[in-house]
């Protein structure tokens, strides 16, 4: 970049960019009036102008819908780069009121944006937090199977991500991961009862029958995690269990 | 400060834009009121300074940091950005003059030459104050020109700031006002004058008043003459003008919310405020207020352009840079540049 930032020019005028925040009071000098056609004419720049986080988020920030929809458009070649981190994408995608930009802001990045940016569940449910309607399942079938199944390592985890998606994409979730693996991820009664109660009643109800007797008996060890369970599962969920584990323990 | 009522912060549909505002007033000026930190205490630097002052014509600034810093609250996710982002509180923080002072030995002697740095960093309620004022004039005895931006009512952030309301006439100020007037310092006082829910008439104003009478040497400078978000009362400008009359060394700022609501609502100048800053021009100086965000000096001083322009010749140079040179100017830290060169 040169020292002194690249030359927007508009209506006769000139002014040297260099900034995110130096592009945004250019845009708002303007009155929002030639937000396009500034980013038109800064074109293959703006991944130098915007630099890394938070300047995405600052100049998406003044961007109406279409505008946004076209810087996204403008920086898909270095789009993980500009974004920056999952932190960066969880911020970015809270503060976008529209769907279709977030869906077009996934689909830029697309899988392998997304890998390169989120390294943890937690970093994916920060992300799946602020993604809505079709826009969770979007970003699983981009992240992909592979790499989900490699992401978890516990019940708590996949819980978190879960618990941060649209209801009806959760069983596409677990279908992506395979409900064998998804019910291996239970190593212990917290595990099981954060993931019962991230689930709706029915996929609850599919992962506790996808244990065998013996599984449920060493995952609840004793009256303690039974205690433990009481406050997660529901009445049904517990009579179920319960009947599961008697016949476990009176075969033993 | 960021504020929803600064017509430069909002886009304005409708309205013709031009980058040439960019370029700042058409007027050259010392911005008399500059927080070059933010209240989570980082700074662009000096070098982002001088850049943003040359590209907005501004040939010199006041310049100092935050006194209070915001804590990020371990139950907060996100951390703030400004005292108003969310519930946390506000403490005081004496490193902001450290690096103030360090952002301005780091600059070449010619950019040093345009800049009045205030020290800042005490709390204004503890009877300690004055230690934490000398040490840093002490450690620093060639940057200083003044003291200042003391935050004292400051509506919400009163509120959120740790320990007593700060006041203008908190007896812990005594000593730093003596102090300042031993040395011939400005001291620049944000102090509201009345509440956010008192607006037929000024509660606070008896407390700054109080100061002014005990320190009749002492050179006070109110800033944004005593207005804040919410802050109004009726009579503004009669009580200001009878503030200045009534204590001959007082001047006053206009900078931040004062100028779109009080002065030039709508863009369009107030006779009453032309009229007294014609009368009072020698003891009027303008301000960006901005806390960092340089980028955006040249749009927030070009604002003024609609006022200076109804303004006499003299007047107008009096408000745009001779009032803060006087003022400001005196002090250790203070430019050595000719007018001329602004």
């Amino acid at each position: 970049m040169p020292p002194e930032g690249f030359p927007l020019t508009v209506g006769g005028e000139t002014a040297l960019i260099r900034t995110a925040a130096e592009l945004v009071v250019a845009l708002d000098v303007l009155q929002g009036d030639c937000d396009r056609e500034a980013l038109d004419q800064l074109g293959p720049r703006l991944a130098d102008i915007l630099g890394p986080p938070p300047g995405l988020h600052v100049v998406m920030t003044a961007l109406r819908p279409d505008d946004q929809l076209a810087l996204v458009e403008a920086l898909r070649d270095r789009l993980a780069e500009v974004v920056g981190s999952a932190r960066a994408l969880r911020d970015l995608l809270a503060s976008l009121a529209e769907e279709r930009v977030e869906s077009a802001l996934l689909a830029a990045l697309g899988g392998s944006g997304l890998r390169e940016l989120i390294r943890t569940p937690e970093e994916l449910a920060g992300v799946l937090e602020w993604v809505y309607g079709s826009c969770d399942g979007q970003a699983l079938e981009a992240l992909g199977a592979e790499f989900l199944r490699r992401l978890f390592q516990t019940g708590e985890e996949l819980a978190l991500v879960l618990r941060a998606m649209d209801r009806g994409c959760q069983a596409a979730l677990i279908e992506q991961l395979g409900w064998d693996l998804a019910a291996g991820l239970v190593r212990d009664e917290k595990d099981l009862g954060y993931l019962a109660r991230a689930l709706p009643a029915d996929l609850s109800r599919r992962l506790l029958e996808h244990y065998s007797d013996d599984q449920l008996a060493g995952l609840i060890r004793d009256e303690r995690a039974w205690e433990h369970l009481r406050r997660y599962l529901d009445r049904e969920e517990l009579a179920y269990l319960n009947s599961r584990w008697e016949a476990a323990t009176h075969a033993q | 400060m960021p504020n929803e009522s600064i017509t430069t912060w909002t886009r304005q549909p409708g309205k013709s834009g031009s980058l040439a505002r960019l370029r700042g007033s058409k007027y050259p000026l010392i911005d008399a009121h500059l927080h070059v930190v933010n209240f989570i205490q980082q700074t662009p630097g000096g070098e982002a300074l001088i850049r943003a002052m040359d590209r907005a014509n501004v040939g010199r600034a006041v310049i100092f940091g935050l006194p209070v810093a915001k804590m990020w609250d371990e139950h907060d996710r996100e951390p703030p950005d400004y005292y108003l982002a969310n519930d946390s509180r506000c403490y005081y923080y004496v490193g902001t003059d450290v690096l103030v002072a360090e952002m301005v030995r780091s600059l070449p002697e010619e950019s040093r030459a345009r800049l009045y740095p205030l020290l800042c960093g005490f709390n204004p309620t503890d009877c300690f104050a004055l230690r934490d004022v000398q040490r840093a004039y002490d450690a620093y005895p060639d940057v200083w020109a003044g003291i200042g931006e003391i935050l004292l009512r400051h509506d919400d952030l009163t509120a959120l700031s740790y320990g007593d309301a700060p006041r203008a006439n908190h007896r812990a100020l005594w000593p730093v006002f003596e102090f300042a007037t031993e040395r011939d310092l400005p001291v620049l006082l944000h102090q509201n004058v009345t509440s956010v829910s008192k607006s037929d008439h000024p509660v606070y104003l008896y407390e700054l008043e109080e100061a002014l009478r005990d320190f009749p040497r002492t050179r006070f400078i109110l800033a944004h003459c005593g207005i804040s978000r919410r802050v109004n009362v009726p009579f503004y400008h009669q009580m200001v003008r009878r503030l200045l009359a009534q204590y001959p060394d007082l001047v006053v700022d206009y900078s931040w919310i004062i100028f779109d609501e009080i002065i030039c609502p709508g863009g369009v100048p107030r006779d009453e405020w032309l009229a007294l800053t014609e009368e009072y021009s020698a003891r009027v100086c303008l301000g960006s207020d901005l806390v960092t965000r340089f980028e955006r000096l040249g749009p927030e001083l070009q604002r003024y352009d609609v006022f200076l322009d109804q303004l006499s010749e003299t007047a107008r140079a009096n408000v745009c840079w001779k009032t803060a040179e006087r003022v400001y100017g005196k002090g250790k830290g203070g430019g050595t540049m000719p007018i001329s060169d602004l």
